[in-house]
């Protein structure tokens, strides 16, 4: 990001995508209570303070799992990628429902005694066995991480953080996922032993590392290449036949992918980790003469790695030279916005 | 009742609350006066972005009080690639092709 | 440099460009399928969460009874009518109307028949009383007060310790894990530890939980609250009512 700060920058596809998810949560918030009363007619006409936490925890957890899945599904078909470049908005939405589940819990089961409601929250339950477990505390563990991604999800963040702390910081997603997952089990799932709720969290997590584990095993297969380096410092990367016009191979050399793009009869070589949120370069394509990350668009010039003005993003480029049909890639980044000539295809 | 864990998380809760108000008392001007020296991205006067970002500062303001005393921006991300082309003897920028 | 797309199947998205014809033809599909999965649940969930019971409260009401401190806060309200069915008087745990025993200007006048005013919250045949207020009263004539009880003899029971105002009243169950952390807040504030236990005919059977001192265990169970437990003592029934008697540091977890 290198012109001014946006509160959001909207966009027509954004505001769709926001309206379908408010959309989806209100109807299921409704839903769920209307249910509730449906089966349970006047038992539970005075408890809808507790039907409302379940709602929202609910919704949490079930909108957890949508966006964990969609990072693996981008790997297994980028059909997906339009479900990505918002997630950062349900996640936002998802730790909201997170904070209203907290908040009905603390006042509900805590208020009205004879401690602070935190303080009876986080010491009323003081026994540490297994399944007796205060779930409690998992869920308070859970709900920070996510607070922690949600107040830091804005671009400044983004920039002032620096990309890879930032998604060091994100990546707790998963943690925070485990200590959900706990705060389940060993919570609702204890007061309602009906099978379907332990198949469905069952499901779930079986779903969730399953389908990671299913796109790491796809992404392996790059990391796994080795390349001979020859004297003069380059590695024989493959043939130019095999990279689609405007699109790039992406090989691991030095540490880390690079991304060589084919255009307009010439190759060009980049770091494939966008400035902006470290996204796949090499999954993008060029447009307008620049390199455009796939997941939100960022564009990177494929001479010199660096974002056309105003803006400042600048990426790591590489010498590449042609033999034949050979591509000759230099094991030796460049400093980030180094131009490098093109080679140019006979 | 265990008096101990009682005490203790009432005590870590003032903890918090105190790194919080110092954070608010931080942040307040910060946003207004300081936050242009800390990242030239921010330009302008809008309070929305100002009030987006205010719940993060509230948590990571030392960090924007360390730049600000050091007249520091924020880093550029250390990659594989940005580490090696540091240590690299950077070549005049060169043709490929050749 | 070019701008179009040479290659018209190589499709490829960013959020500010329009959306390939074959991608939204996709996303068309795969996003109500999801909405719909998604929405299934809020239909499922409430049906398979135990949160279905008749315990609630109704109107606030002036009772004529003898207030009891020990071992629970109880009163004792002389039934109506004829009861030679059955017994003939009612025992009424107390509380207040927050998570706590019953105010102390109530209590105040244990030992005495009182007009109690209070919120009645049952479920079941157990019935607790939110106190609000209490003025002493005389005694009823014709009730032969019995504060001693009919000793059943030794039981050993297995159950869950709940606070029988929200496992009563409107907090759907009321009781295991999830409400673990209420019934803490409540005990510790002085409502009567009940024990809730299942018979092998599915009744259920309440047990008001006491020492072998006759004196309350709230603070010697909060760490057991919401566990099942196995408790051996003497069962003394008041009325419809079972008084457990028997040290809480022999309570077995199970």
């Amino acid at each position: 990001m290198s012109v001014s700060y946006k509160s959001i920058q909207w966009n027509r596809q954004k505001i769709i995508y926001d309206l379908l998810l408010v959309a989806t949560i209100a109807l299921y918030l409704y839903l769920f209570v209307w249910s509730t009363q449906w089966f349970g007619g006047a038992d539970v006409e005075r408890g809808l303070r507790a039907i409302w936490i379940r709602a929202y925890g609910s919704a949490a957890f079930i909108l957890l799992h949508v966006i964990l899945s969609i990072g693996p599904l981008t790997r297994l078909s980028p059909k997906f990628y339009p479900l990505l470049f918002n997630r950062r908005h349900m996640g936002v939405v998802m730790f909201l429902l997170g904070v209203q589940h907290a908040r009905g819990t603390l006042a509900w089961y805590h208020d009205f005694g004879n401690l602070d409601p935190i303080v009876s929250l986080l010491t009323g339950n003081l026994n540490f066995g297994f399944i007796p477990f205060p779930f409690e505390l998992l869920g308070i563990g859970g709900l920070l991480i996510l607070g922690l991604m949600a107040i830091t999800s804005h671009d400044f963040w983004l920039h002032n953080l620096t990309a890879p702390v930032w998604k060091a910081l994100h990546m707790c997603v998963y943690l925070a996922y485990s200590l959900l997952v706990g705060h389940v089990f060993l919570g609702a799932l204890q007061t309602n032993k009906h099978p379907f709720l332990t198949i469905a969290v069952g499901i779930g997590l079986v779903w969730i590392v399953g389908v990671h584990f299913w796109a790491a095993r796809k992404e392996a297969g790059c990391d796994r290449q080795t390349f001979l380096i020859n004297t003069e410092g380059f590695a024989d990367i493959g043939s130019i036949s095999e990279i689609p016009e405007n699109r790039a191979k992406v090989v691991t050399l030095a540490g880390e992918r690079i991304a060589v793009f084919k255009y307009d009869g010439k190759i060009s070589a980049i770091s494939n980790v966008c400035q902006h949120q470290n996204g796949p370069l090499g999954e993008g394509k060029i447009l307008d003469g620049c390199i455009t990350c796939p997941w939100h668009g960022y564009q990177y010039r494929p001479e010199d790695g660096a974002s056309p003005p105003p803006f400042t993003e600048k990426v790591p480029t590489f010498a590449v030279r042609l033999q034949g049909d050979r591509i000759f890639l230099s094991a030796t980044p460049n400093l980030p916005g180094t131009p490098v000539e093109p080679a140019v295809i006979a | 009742m265990n008096e101990f864990a009682i005490a203790l998380v009432e005590w870590l809760l003032k903890v918090i609350h105190a790194y919080l108000i110092g954070g608010l008392i931080f942040s307040v001007p910060f946003v207004i006066f300081g936050i242009h020296r800390v990242d030239p991205n921010v330009q302008g006067w809008s309070i929305l972005f100002r009030i987006i970002i205010m719940p993060g500062l509230l948590i990571f303001w030392p960090l924007f009080a360390v730049r600000l005393v050091r007249g520091k921006t924020a880093p550029t991300e250390r990659t594989a690639h940005r580490v090696a082309a540091q240590a690299a003897p950077q070549p005049a920028p060169q043709g490929g092709g050749s | 440099m070019t701008t179009n797309n040479p290659q018209p199947q190589d499709e490829f998205y960013v959020n500010y460009l329009p959306m390939p014809r074959s991608w939204s033809a996709f996303l068309l599909k795969f996003l109500p399928l999801l909405i719909a999965g998604v929405l299934i649940f809020a239909y499922i969930l409430p049906t398979v969460h135990d949160q279905y019971n008749k315990g609630g409260f109704s109107k606030r009401t002036d009772y004529l009874g003898y207030l009891v401190a020990n071992p629970v806060p109880h009163l004792i309200v002389p039934r109506p009518g004829n009861t030679e069915a059955g017994a003939d008087y009612s025992y009424y745990l107390l509380a207040a109307g927050n998570k706590a025993g019953p105010p102390k200007k109530v209590m105040e006048q244990a030992g005495n028949w009182v007009t109690l005013t209070g919120l009645p919250i049952a479920r079941n045949n157990l019935t607790l009383l939110a106190a609000f207020k209490a003025e002493t009263a005389e005694a009823p004539e014709g009730f032969d007060l019995d504060l001693k009880g009919k000793s059943l003899g030794e039981f050993t029971v297995e159950g869950e310790i709940v606070d029988p105002k929200c496992y009563n009243g409107v907090m759907k169950p009321g009781r295991t894990k999830t409400h673990r952390g209420c019934a803490i807040r409540c005990i510790s504030g002085g409502i009567p530890p009940t024990l809730v236990s299942h018979n092998a005919q599915g009744d259920t059977i309440y047990f008001v939980l006491s020492d072998l001192e006759d004196q309350a265990v709230n603070d010697r169970v909060l760490n057991i609250v919401g566990d099942p437990l196995r408790i051996t003592g003497e069962v003394v029934q008041f009325g419809d009512t079972f008084v457990l008697k028997a040290d809480p540091e022999t309570y077995e977890v199970i």
